[in-house]
């Protein structure tokens, strides 16, 4: 059994990148070449987040580091900055999965909410100090508003499509022994 | 299993927690180097998305090509009134292009008379659009062209009409175009009518800002907008657009260039203009030979 979950978590960890690739890949298509009005959510985010806190074993520091690393060089962006201010949001995730495990999901989305606030805090806060091109405060808000909207359906396609689900109890118990 | 990972946590803690520490610091220390040699590492960037971003393209294209039949396919619900529409105005662009035509070999026979050469360093290389910038926050797309067929940064990228944008960032066989929409885009331009310079500023709005122009009273809307070649970095008298205002009541250029379809552009050679270095030295009759000794020195 236990070669088995070992199995499942390194494919599980390859699905994630994939998953990564697909969201840069389909995010770098040359459809939309006219300014928008509208900011979409960012989906790698919020997968990301999901599955630090429901399966912290699937999101590995390194992996997301690399993931948003690269997507920081091909999206345009302050290379790193992204990527440590994702790597961060998710080692605290992990830290409260082992909390969150019995929570009720209203309580995990309000958890997911406060972190997407505190990244769009942070990006903004380390653009101004180091006086980066600020974008508009309002795209970045709606994105972030997006963003929050978007979690329970990132959750519920990844429960049903990945089987990412919260551990259970009895596993929760078993782990506190 | 779970045991097993909770007794390990005695010992690998402090280690993951160093490890962690340690690549936070890496990243970050990407991201102040980029801060403080930015050059150095958006040549980096252009390299990586030079090696990534063209494998990619047997997928991009397809999935770019179903996406645009899809919206092309919403818009065939109103081909009937299109179709009319069309006939209308291709009655009218008759009467246009037989005007245009007699204009045309006016100008050619006058050009002729004249004894004008065109400007034959203006060749051009045509890219295909690869890919977009990815993000609400900037504009830019990437062409499949690059280093290898000679582009250099800062030459002007058009599509048919107008101008649409500058290389900034080449890689070995793909080159970044910033659009002139994006919000640190900034073009010297003339304002034809009153023939006063400006500057078109970007701000990741769909029609750029026309700024510092010195009397904006005698600015119309409609009058064209073209680049006026200041600075030496790109070449003159690139149509970009017409002026228009914004209800707010600030100038504004309407761009040519048609922005909703991105997929070929031209990017123009240029090798910068030549420039006047000699003061102007006494011109003088040639026949007495003394004065023109005299005049030299």
């Amino acid at each position: 059994m236990a070669e088995a979950a070992l199995s499942n978590k390194w494919l599980m960890r390859v699905v994630f990148a994939v998953l990564c690739l697909i969201l840069i890949f389909s995010q770098l298509l040359p459809l939309e070449t006219t300014p928008r009005r509208w900011a979409g959510p960012d989906f790698m985010v919020v997968l990301a987040l999901a599955w630090a806190v429901r399966q912290p074993d699937y999101t590995p520091a390194l992996l997301v580091a690399a993931m948003f690393l690269l997507a920081d060089f091909l999206l345009q962006r302050p290379p790193g900055l992204g990527a440590a201010i994702m790597v961060a949001a998710c080692e605290a995730q992990h830290r409260r999965s082992y909390r969150l495990r019995d929570a009720t999901f209203a309580s995990e989305w309000f958890n997911a909410t406060v972190v997407l606030v505190l990244i769009t805090l942070g990006y903004r806060l380390v653009a101004a100090i180091f006086l980066l091109p600020l974008p508009s405060l309002g795209l970045m808000l709606m994105q972030m508003m997006m963003n929050v909207a978007l979690y329970p359906a990132v959750v519920f396609l990844s429960h049903v499509l990945f089987g990412i689900r919260r551990a259970t109890v009895h596993e929760a118990t078993m782990g506190a022994n | 299993m779970a045991r097993d990972r909770n007794q390990g946590d005695e010992f690998s803690a402090p280690l993951r927690r160093l490890f962690l520490g340690v690549l936070l610091l890496v990243l970050l220390g990407v991201f102040l180097v980029w801060r403080i040699d930015s050059p150095r590492v958006e040549r980096f960037r252009a390299q990586i998305t030079d090696a990534v971003v063209p494998n990619f393209d047997w997928a991009m294209a397809p999935v770019t090509g179903a996406v645009n039949l899809l919206r092309d396919f919403q818009s065939y619900q109103r081909i009937v009134d299109q179709n009319r529409e069309l006939r209308r105005e291709l009655q009218q662009m008759k009467a246009w292009k037989e005007a245009a035509s007699q204009l045309g070999e006016e100008n050619a026979r006058l050009l002729d008379l004249n004894n004008v050469r065109l400007d034959p360093q203006l060749t051009y290389v045509t890219g295909v659009v690869l890919a977009d910038s990815g993000s609400p926050f900037r504009q830019s797309v990437l062409l499949n062209i690059g280093a290898r067929d000679g582009i250099i940064d800062g030459w002007a990228a058009m599509d048919g009409i107008g101008l649409v944008g500058r290389i900034s960032g080449v890689g070995k066989s793909s080159s970044r175009v910033m659009l002139l929409t994006d919000s640190s885009s900034r073009i010297p331009a003339r304002i034809q009518g009153s023939g006063q310079t400006a500057l078109i500023v970007g701000d990741n709005t769909v029609a750029p800002h026309v700024d510092f122009v010195e009397t904006p009273d005698l600015v119309r809307p409609g009058d064209r907008v073209v680049t006026s070649g200041d600075g030496g970095v790109f070449p003159g008298g690139l149509l970009i657009g017409q002026v228009a205002t914004d209800p707010a009541g600030r100038l504004r250029v309407r761009l040519a260039a048609d922005y909703e379809r991105l997929e070929f552009l031209r990017v123009l050679r240029h090798h910068g203009q030549e420039s006047l270095e000699s003061p102007g030295s006494l011109v003088a009759p040639l026949s007495p030979d003394s004065f023109v000794d005299n005049g030299d020195g």
